[in-house]
């Protein structure tokens, strides 16, 4: 297990959130619960959200030189009781998450794919290549995000292509109306599952250059991107995806090019890379966060025990549809209080701590001068 | 152990050292009054150079008269031999590698020294085509076992003074001569350096082929693919040495290791860089795709057949029902079966002699193409896949050992999960492929990290015009690499 420091590029870390950021696309349904939203609120909620999202990693990069500090080393600095709680509840939290990740995509794979298969047949050979993925480092990781990357664009592209010939405008007249309940929750539907925030707070310590237009160029590609697929769901099947558990999915389904059809079973296979980057990407920063809480001595034993744990409760959560929404549940509620309240919380602690040093220095210089 | 003032002892000893062995032979002369022996190896130096350069010309010392053994020594040394090679040797391992090296050794009666003059006239394989690696255009010499002559190719090559040769000796029993080989003002000194390192770590006691040498260079790398890659060409390695690698030709193989090795490097030849650019990218994509087919068709098929036959067309989907219909195995079995048999037949026609090597591709043809076929055994569209993989694997040589594995893998992988264990088979290919750093650069560089500049002769190749604008072709500039371009300081 890699413990030291490993630098990736700017690009291939944004490109890395980015992908981290497709996976929720590509797993999400609509809630049976869940009223109907007109899309013209969906679509104000998707961009303001993302814009809150870059607002807040704007504030984190902020916070000290423009550079950001990872969050865990930067508690630890100031706090060290506060800081390795802090770490371990963030490492509790990507843990959950990662687990929570791995069974929305495998419950997608066993609904739409292979109904007539067990769970675990899909389960457990992802556990073992995302065990790999952990192992060989982040810098390797980042190396195939980016081919990842380009595999996505490309199935992205083809879906586009596939489809844009089934697009009816006129659906769009209807959904046409902003209204505030839609765009409220939306807006924070979108924050709540959002993970690309943690992502960046913690894995920001392997950037070789941490410069805020990291997290700008995330931000461009993921709001264009969201809103472009939302756009292509909402013109090529209208009413349809409403009733499909998996929209997206549907839609790709539906993409013909004439010379080639079932197009499916090729996004199939992008889409497991799509998964493994959000996947690795959660349990690189779950073992980044380990960091501040183990000794030296016990991190690579107890780094390989929680990964077991995060397995474990991945084919426990698996097999059921109630532990599944109580961990949904847990990962979004989590989400707020870890970074939405702690951000401005951390800024004033920072605040406090610079003010507080330099009052000492001033103290000093005159002591001097008498 | 140093060599003594007493010729006898020094003779008996040397003997002693070879077990007596009856290649090993000395020559008594008087020069100047002093008795003098020459000792070398039978069959590693020329009579005839020896008679001309060295004999002939130490007659005019016969009748010298020189006191002192030292003065003599010292007085030979300074005399202009023939040979231009001359080195003075101090113990009695010295002589007897030099002697085993086609040298001839003069050894003086009271002098505690010897000189080793190179009348080198060994037997060697004459310079001729590679057979691993032809061109249609491009120089039609290849490099040979002996690596002295190999020097020579290169030198002809790259008349600058910044190419260098370094020597060393590997191999305790072996002592194989190898030459490190690059270029000064582009070559990084830490990895030249990280390469003296490692090849320092070899213990063994002999060194037979550079096979036995590239692990020790490729160390921690426990994947299929290796970050040391080798030629027989020596056009092929002036072109690397010119992108700050370093070349290390080994005695006794005509196979030229280079480090770092990237893997984009697979896909390129020499006649890339004279043929047209529309062209060579048409054959670049072409090779890529080659090496895609290889190691995906067999397990792409299975698992399509097997798990989502909706994806195929009726009528092909109806044309292989009807051909899969009679045969007894399940698909993947079938694949893993004819696939062996294919490896079989290749490996028998690479160890057969000649005179028998044509009944391989005779029974080759009658088991794989009719019998089986024409028994039920296998069906047609089987056959064809085998022949596609096999012709696809052999467009890219460098990669065919990774692809015989991997082709084995996805075989499995498609038939147990159908096109979700291809996508983690091409997960974990992936991953693997990107965690190899060869000597601090990574080995999917430029793919990826991406890199504009130098992505210009990856799937395409620009003009020269173009190439020559950047200095895109030096490794150690690559996107992700660690190390820097010293710009002539190799020798730091």
């Amino acid at each position: 297990m890699h413990k030291g420091i490993q630098y990736i590029g700017r690009k291939q870390f944004a490109l890395l959130l980015v992908l981290s950021n497709l996976f929720s696309y590509l797993t999400y349904y609509p809630r049976a619960t869940a009223g109907q939203v007109e899309f013209g609120s969906s679509i104000a909620g998707l961009v303001l959200g993302n814009l809150a999202v870059w607002g807040i990693g704007a504030l984190f990069f902020a916070l000290e030189d423009g550079t950001g500090k990872n969050l865990c080393d930067f508690m630890l600095l100031y706090n060290r009781p506060l800081g390795r709680l802090y770490n371990g509840l963030l490492a509790a939290f990507l843990g959950l998450a990662a687990a929570h990740s791995i069974c929305g995509f495998v419950r997608f794979l066993n609904r739409e794919i292979f109904p007539q298969s067990s769970y675990l047949v899909f389960l457990l050979p992802f556990l073992g290549v995302l065990i790999f993925g952990v192992v060989v480092g982040i810098e390797s990781f980042a190396r195939t995000a980016s081919v990842i990357f380009v595999c996505a664009a490309l199935s992205v592209a083809l879906i586009f292509f596939g489809t844009v010939g089934n697009v009816e405008p006129s659906a769009l007249r209807a959904y046409s109306q902003v209204r505030w309940n839609g765009l409220w929750g939306t807006f924070v539907a979108v924050l709540q599952s959002n993970v690309e925030l943690l992502l960046l707070f913690t894995l920001v310590k392997h950037l070789a250059q941490r410069t805020p237009s990291v997290f700008q160029g995330y931000f461009w590609l993921a709001t264009g991107g969201s809103v472009g697929l939302s756009l292509l769901v909402k013109l090529a099947l209208g009413n349809y995806a409403q009733t499909q558990q998996y929209p997206f999915y549907a839609l790709a389904v539906s993409s013909d090019l004439s010379v080639v059809q079932r197009l499916d079973s090729f996004y199939l296979v992008i889409w497991v890379l799509i998964s493994f980057a959000r996947v690795t990407a959660l349990l690189l920063a779950l073992c980044t966060a380990l960091q501040g809480v183990l000794p030296d001595r016990r991190y690579n034993s107890g780094a390989w025990t929680v990964l077991a744990l995060v397995a474990a409760l991945s084919v426990a959560v698996g097999a059921s549809n109630r532990l599944y929404e109580w961990l949904t549940a847990v990962v979004k509620g989590c989400f707020a209080p870890l970074t939405l309240a702690l951000l401005p919380l951390l800024y004033v602690l920072y605040k406090r701590a610079t003010n507080g040093g330099e009052k000492r220095r001033g103290g000093a210089r005159g002591e001097a001068v008498h | 152990m140093r060599l003594c003032a007493d010729l006898t002892e020094n003779i008996v000893a040397l003997r002693a050292l070879v077990q007596n062995s009856s290649d090993f032979l000395n020559k008594s002369i008087h020069l100047a009054g002093h008795r003098c022996e020459l000792v070398f190896c039978e069959g590693m130096i020329g009579i005839g150079t020896l008679a001309e350069l060295i004999i002939e010309p130490l007659r005019e010392y016969r009748d010298a008269c020189i006191q002192e053994p030292e003065e003599l020594f010292l007085t030979l040394g300074r005399t202009d031999f023939l040979a231009a090679d001359q080195k003075v040797v101090l113990t009695r391992e010295e002589v007897l590698q030099f002697a085993m090296s086609g040298f001839a050794v003069l050894l003086i009666d009271g002098c505690e020294k010897g000189l080793a003059l190179g009348v080198q006239g060994f037997n060697f394989r004459s310079i001729s085509e590679p057979g691993n690696e032809q061109n249609m255009r491009g120089s039609r010499e290849g490099f040979v076992e002996a690596a002295r002559i190999n020097l020579t190719m290169i030198r002809r090559r790259m008349k600058s003074p910044h190419l260098k040769f370094e020597y060393m000796n590997l191999g305790s029993e072996s002592k194989t001569d190898v030459f490190l080989v690059y270029m000064t003002d582009k070559v990084s000194a830490k990895v030249l350096a990280e390469i003296k390192e490692r090849l320092g770590t070899i213990r063994l006691e002999a060194i037979l082929d550079s096979g036995y040498v590239t692990p020790f260079l490729d160390k921690k790398n426990a994947s299929l693919f290796s970050g040391v890659g080798y030629t027989e060409r020596p056009d092929t390695l002036c072109g690397k040495i010119m992108e700050g690698r370093v070349g290390i030709l080994i005695d006794g193989t005509p196979f030229v290791l280079v480090a770092p090795y990237l893997f984009s490097e697979n896909f390129q030849s020499l006649d890339d860089y004279a043929q047209r650019p529309y062209y060579v990218t048409f054959i670049r994509c072409l090779k890529f795709l080659a090496f895609t087919i290889s190691f995906l068709l067999p397990g792409g098929y299975v698992a399509v057949v097997t798990h989502h036959p909706e994806l195929l067309h009726k009528e092909l989907l109806v044309k292989i029902i009807e051909a899969q219909q009679g045969t007894p195995f399940p698909l993947m079995v079938e694949a893993l079966i004819i696939h062996i048999i294919f490896e079989i037949m290749r490996e028998a026609g690479l160890r057969l002699p000649k005179s028998v090597g044509h009944a391989v591709s005779i029974v080759g043809a009658l088991v794989i193409g009719d019998a089986a076929v024409s028994a039920g055994l296998i069906g047609t569209p089987m056959v064809l896949i085998v022949a596609l993989t096999a012709v696809s694997s052999f467009v890219v040589p460098n990669l065919y050992e990774p692809v015989t594995i991997l082709k084995f893998a996805f075989i499995l992988l498609g038939g147990f999960w159908g096109l979700y264990g291809i996508s983690l088979g091409l997960l974990a290919l992936l991953l693997n492929l990107c965690s190899i750093n060869t000597f601090g650069i990574p080995y999917t560089s430029p793919i990826s990290p991406f890199g504009k500049a130098a992505f210009r002769d990856v799937f395409v190749r620009a003009s020269w015009p173009t190439l020559q604008r950047s200095r895109s072709g030096i490794v150690q500039d690559l996107p992700g690499s660690s190390v820097q371009s010293d710009g002539g300081h190799g020798d730091a």
